[in-house]
């Protein structure tokens, strides 16, 4: 009897998951609308895709983190809305002739969370701290140019570079060179992780690690006091959950919407669904060191051999713009060199140029969840090589052991073609051009990891770094981005843009195209 | 009894000794490199040489056990490499968590469960019975995280009755233990309907029936007290089982659990917090099989120990 | 024990058989995929990316425009692969593992236990992902990581069996007599081994299924383009109200599988081990 009814309800749910096949499942409806209480809040509520590890600004290299600690520290400068370099604690700087002395006027009326004053001291004690070997400092290259600091008076300060380096106010700006305050880290040595203390307008009241961070107003804030009393951040590393949190009203504003969303969620009523550019370039990295990718027609006919307009377009619904340059228009001083049109035909004549009619077998190494979409971009662009007959053989690797893959050196490489994407910090074309395309600096010494050499670049870009005129930097820079891309040292892929989905009655949310998403001036209109 | 305690006890500090040695060297053993995933794509050589410093792991494999194995035993388990945090606090902060979400789980698991096995097994062949053994065998069938997002879908984005996720209020944990308690539940209640079934048929159950008592009390008196053991067993290994189930209903709730920490660890090659976290378990692992053999013995007066 | 008398058990048990059919199924699917398969598994169509279910593509398309069904037929391929062999491996370490341990006692069983400690001591899942960070994330290794994993399972399940077989008479005669062990073991004991092992490792077919499915999830399963069915369900749930059908699919074939799996091996254990009857 039980084996029977078992069986009948078998065949019931086996047959009716069969029937179901005919009609899609329903779609889910877009009733949830977030409960907006009457009375106007002043609490905020964020959902990051993963948790900050670490609140010492000197010490952090992941966008999260940064989010967070721009909030509670200040910079000496910082960027507008146009990328021109404006004060934050500084109020005035002087550069010197010669590129190697700054001197920075600084704000009077700035305290720390702690009671300390800001002042010339404190400067001259963070510059020392960021060049302390023995302090963990994960992104050394936004300040190693820096050699000393010395108090010129209480609010003057001047700081000597080893070498002249243009970027240098650009590097200032950065989260991780943040001012914190020089009691706190007296008292809490490597615990001010969890107890920063800086001159920003929020200060940390409470951290439950992976569960959430708090921060509240800081009531001295020398700046304009802003209107949201509390934010929360929480992390949430599922995609589908932190939409799902939105949409069901436990959070107030989500970062990372994966792309395909973007359509349906911009249709929810309630919810303000934001794409904006973003600095962060992907694109797939070339061995050029290997035969046949020596050969530079090959690289070309890699780049005339997909269709980027297609990728950014279905892959990414949109969010993302297709290369046209080793820079972006952000970026200082960015010039439009391309795009590769989409070809196929000529890429395969420029292959059978090179000696390749019948094409050739690749290994394409890739990271998957670590940018938009890109085990699904790896599937394509190998979809598109196979068309115009390079044979390539996909290998998905976990993100720890290809960093470790790709930096090797170039006696123990094994790569072919590999998928990466940049983010600087800044929106200075050095960041992007001098670690990424400078023959000296090919793994391990930098992220030059396709190898790529040519002289004149390199001459282009060290004059680029070292002459502070900005029409000669400009002038060096563009004959750079031209040389790199007539060499197609990478498959040019596109620029991602980064989507912000937040309930809608909440105004004042600043975006920056270095992937920050800042509060400071946000505000709830009911 | 007490010398089988301390006997078990004393044999499991050679095992968590393996444990902490193989988890020393797998780790270790993974390509990649804290250093390098800490300072992310723009990081040069120099700088991360200087973090390998700093964190010691520039120092020879032996000189780090040795080193690992002292604070071990003052009972330092080192700073976390991503968070710079106490392992101890790190991981503190997170295993009531699970411990919370495990034991729900494993409540409910072990109510539903022995419930309609019990039902199944006395109405055999009924149509609850059916359905009961149909739904269990569905569950154990379906991916966990599949479950955890349909359930989520439905309940909180759909109906908006429950939170998506995350974790602070009893109704928090409500969708994430269903979900982990799914494939439990329906170990236990096969396991239970079959271990009374076979209780049933025995003779001594035949004799009570005959004495003229009433059912329920031959159920719950003497069936259900011998179906007992077997079940014990099944809440017992399950335990295990259900900790790998954390990690996936973790992931899918955004529950801020070890199970979370542990694969976000073991990516980041986050070595103190791995190693602390597994030493963690395993002794939790070593405590939980012995409270179940001792359970063994209280049910079952058959069994010695000594 | 032969096949005609599991058969004969077998027969009368209709659930089973409806568990054997639907596993039957599945590896004639895995067999004759290139010819059931209406379309390429691995051929895009960018342009009708996660298109719905029609009677041209009855299961829908995917996120790069393939059809969905194509993929689910190879991806029976792939499920079986991965059920064999890390069972394989579970098998060919754990049995005799499991035997030896439980036959000879004394240090070789102290040892054997203990080392089966410590790998129970880590939750099997934790275990595959450690192990599969180590060897690299790729199908093989997936298939090796689960496949260790089990190992403890069949090296407790045989080497209770063995403590019991080996108190029989026949064993005892044996030993009498002078045979090697060895001899008494391939003899003897493995041949009764047999039924509990059958019936473990078809539920473990499903259990590995159902974990690689798990790696997958967490990003530590089949390399792309490979259609795992886990993998496919993963890489779906990004957008799982926009385009359910993309997860629907694999997740039926998943749990449609594995419950197949379930039925007949509960069959097979009510056929050959009466006393586990569940």
């Amino acid at each position: 009897m039980l084996k029977k009814w078992i069986l009948v309800l078998s065949l019931v749910l086996v047959l009716g998951l069969l029937a179901g096949c005919d009609e899609p499942a329903p779609d889910v409806p877009d009733d949830a609308d977030p409960d907006v209480p009457a009375d106007v809040r002043d609490t905020l509520i964020v959902a990051q895709g993963t948790d900050v590890e670490d609140l010492d600004p000197h010490g952090i290299a992941s966008t999260p983190a940064a989010i967070v600690t721009e909030h509670i520290f200040d910079t000496l400068v910082t960027h507008d809305d146009d990328f021109n370099i404006v004060p934050r604690l500084a109020t005035d700087w002087e550069i010197s002739d010669d590129g190697l002395e700054y001197i920075f006027e600084l704000r009077d009326d700035v305290v720390f969370t702690d009671g300390t004053p800001f002042n010339a001291e404190v400067v001259k004690f963070n510059i020392e701290r960021l060049l302390d070997p023995e302090t963990q400092v994960l992104l050394r290259s936004y300040i190693n140019m820096a050699d000393t600091a010395e108090v010129i008076d209480e609010h003057t300060v001047k700081i000597n570079l080893k070498y002249p380096h243009a970027p240098f106010l650009s590097r200032l700006t950065a989260a991780s060179n943040a001012m914190v305050s020089p009691a706190a880290v007296e008292q809490y040595g490597e615990d001010l992780s969890r107890n920063p203390i800086g001159t920003g307008a929020y200060m940390l009241s409470d951290w439950v690690p992976g569960t959430e961070l708090v921060l509240e107003r800081n009531p001295d804030y020398w700046g304009p006091a802003p209107e949201i009393s509390t934010i929360i951040f929480r992390p949430v590393p599922e995609d589908s959950t932190r939409l799902a949190m939105l949409e069901a009203g436990d959070v107030d504003v989500i970062v990372r919407v994966p792309p395909l969303e973007y359509d349906r969620l911009s249709g929810v009523d309630g919810l303000n669904v934001v794409m904006a550019p973003s600095t962060r370039a992907i694109y797939v990295g070339i061995n050029v060191t290997v035969d046949p990718l020596d050969d530079v027609r090959v690289r070309q006919a890699l780049n005339h051999a997909i269709d980027k307009e297609e990728i950014v377009e279905v892959i990414l619904s949109g969010a993302g713009r297709p290369l046209d340059s080793p820079l972006l228009p952000e970026m200082f001083p960015y010039r439009q060199v391309g795009p590769y049109e989409f070809d196929p035909e000529k890429a395969r004549e420029l292959l059978a140029e090179a000696g390749y009619p019948d094409g050739f077998d690749l290994t394409f190494h890739h990271p998957e969840g670590r940018y938009l979409m890109d085990r699904r971009i790896a599937e394509a662009i190998q979809g598109y090589l196979g068309d115009v007959g390079v044979n390539v053989t996909l290998e998905t690797m976990e993100w720890a052991a290809y960093l470790a893959f790709i930096r090797k050196p170039i006696e123990e490489t094994e790569t072919n073609i590999f998928l990466l994407g940049w983010g600087p910090w800044i929106f200075d074309g050095d960041q992007m051009l001098y670690p990424m395309f400078l023959s000296e600096q090919a793994p391990p010494a930098g992220s030059n990891y396709g190898f790529y050499e040519n002289p004149l670049v390199d001459e282009y870009l060290i004059e680029g770094t070292s002459t502070t005129d900005p029409d000669e930097r400009t002038a060096a820079y563009g004959s750079a981005q031209e040389l790199i891309w007539e060499d197609a040292p990478w498959i040019f892929l596109h620029s991602e843009e980064q989507i912000v989905a937040m309930n809608d009655a909440l105004g004042g949310v600043r975006i920056l195209p270095i992937e920050q998403v800042l509060f400071h001036e946000a505000y709830w209109t009911r | 009894m007490t010398n089988y305690v301390i006997k078990r006890l004393l044999l499991a500090v050679p095992v968590l000794f393996g444990v902490v040695i193989l988890v020393f060297f797998m780790v270790r053993l993974t390509p990649g490199d804290p250093a390098v995933i800490m300072a992310g794509e723009q990081a040069s050589e120099a700088e991360i040489e200087l973090i390998r410093v700093q964190l010691k792991l520039d120092q020879p494999l032996h000189i780090q056990l040795g080193l690992f194995l002292e604070n071990l035993i003052q009972g330092d388990l080192g700073r976390s490499t991503r968070s710079r945090a106490p392992v101890t606090s790190e991981i503190m902060t997170r295993f009531p968590n699970t411990l919370i979400l495990m034991l729900t789980a494993m409540a409910i698991a072990t109510l539903v469960g022995v419930t309609t096995g019990v039902i199944s097994a006395v109405k055999q062949y009924s149509f609850f019975d059916a359905a009961a053994m149909f739904v269990a065998l569905i569950g154990i069938s379906m991916p966990v995280f599949w479950l955890g997002l349909l359930l989520m879908l439905y309940f909180s984005v759909n109906l908006g009755l429950l939170p998506a996720a995350g974790s602070g209020t009893w109704k928090h944990l409500i969708l994430p233990s269903i979900a982990l308690a799914t494939v439990p539940t329906a170990i236990i209640s096969r396991m239970t309907r079959s271990s009374v079934l076979e209780v049933l048929r025995q003779d001594y159950i035949r004799t009570a029936r005959s004495k003229g008592l009433r059912e329920n009390a031959v159920i719950i008196q003497h069936a259900l007290k011998n179906a007992i053991i077997p079940v014990i067993t099944v809440v017992g290994l399950q335990a295990g089982t259900l900790m790998g189930g954390a990690v996936l209903t973790e992931s899918v709730f955004n529950w801020p659990g070890l199970g979370r920490l542990m694969v976000d660890s073991i990516l980041a090659r986050d070595y103190p917090v791995v190693q602390g976290a597994v030493l963690l378990l395993a002794v939790v692992f070593i405590f939980v099989n012995l409270l179940v053999d001792i359970l063994y013995a209280l049910f079952d007066p058959r069994i010695r120990y000594d | 024990m032969t096949f005609k008398t599991i058969w004969r058990q077998l027969r009368r048990n209709k659930l089973a058989l409806f568990g054997l059919a639907i596993v039957v199924t599945f590896i004639l699917m895995a067999i004759f995929a290139p010819w059931i398969a209406p379309d390429d598994p691995f051929d895009q169509n960018l342009r009708q990316s996660v298109e719905a279910p029609s009677s041209e593509n009855p299961f829908g398309r995917d996120e790069l425009g393939r059809d969905i069904l194509s993929r689910v037929i190879y991806g029976s391929r792939i499920s079986l692969t991965i059920g064999l062999i890390s069972v394989g491996i579970g098998v060919a370490v754990g049995v005799p593992l499991g035997a030896i341990s439980g036959y000879f006692g004394g240090i070789v069983d102290l040892l054997v236990q203990r080392l089966m400690d410590i790998m129970l001591a880590f939750p099997a899942m934790l275990l595959a992902i450690v192990l599969v960070s180590i060897l690299g994330k790729n199908l093989t290794n997936a298939m090796i990581a689960i496949g260790i994993v089990s190992i403890p399972m069949y090296a407790r399940l045989v080497r209770s069996s063995t403590l019991s077989i080996k108190e029989n008479d026949f064993v005892q005669a044996s030993k009498a007599v002078g045979r090697k062990d060895m001899g008494i073991i391939t003899a003897h004991i493995l041949p009764n081994l047999l039924s509990p092992i059958i019936v473990q490792s078809t539920l473990q077919v499903a259990s590995a299924i159902l974990w690689a499915a798990g790696l997958g999830f967490l990003g530590l399963g089949a390399q792309a383009p490979i259609p795992e069915w886990g993998a496919m369900l993963a890489s779906g749930r990004d957008f799982i109200r926009h385009a359910p059908h993309v997860v629907f699919f694999p997740g039926l074939a998943i749990m449609i599988t594995v419950f197949g799996l379930n039925l007949l091996g509960d069959g097979l254990r009510d056929a050959l081990d009466p006393r586990m009857k569940l």
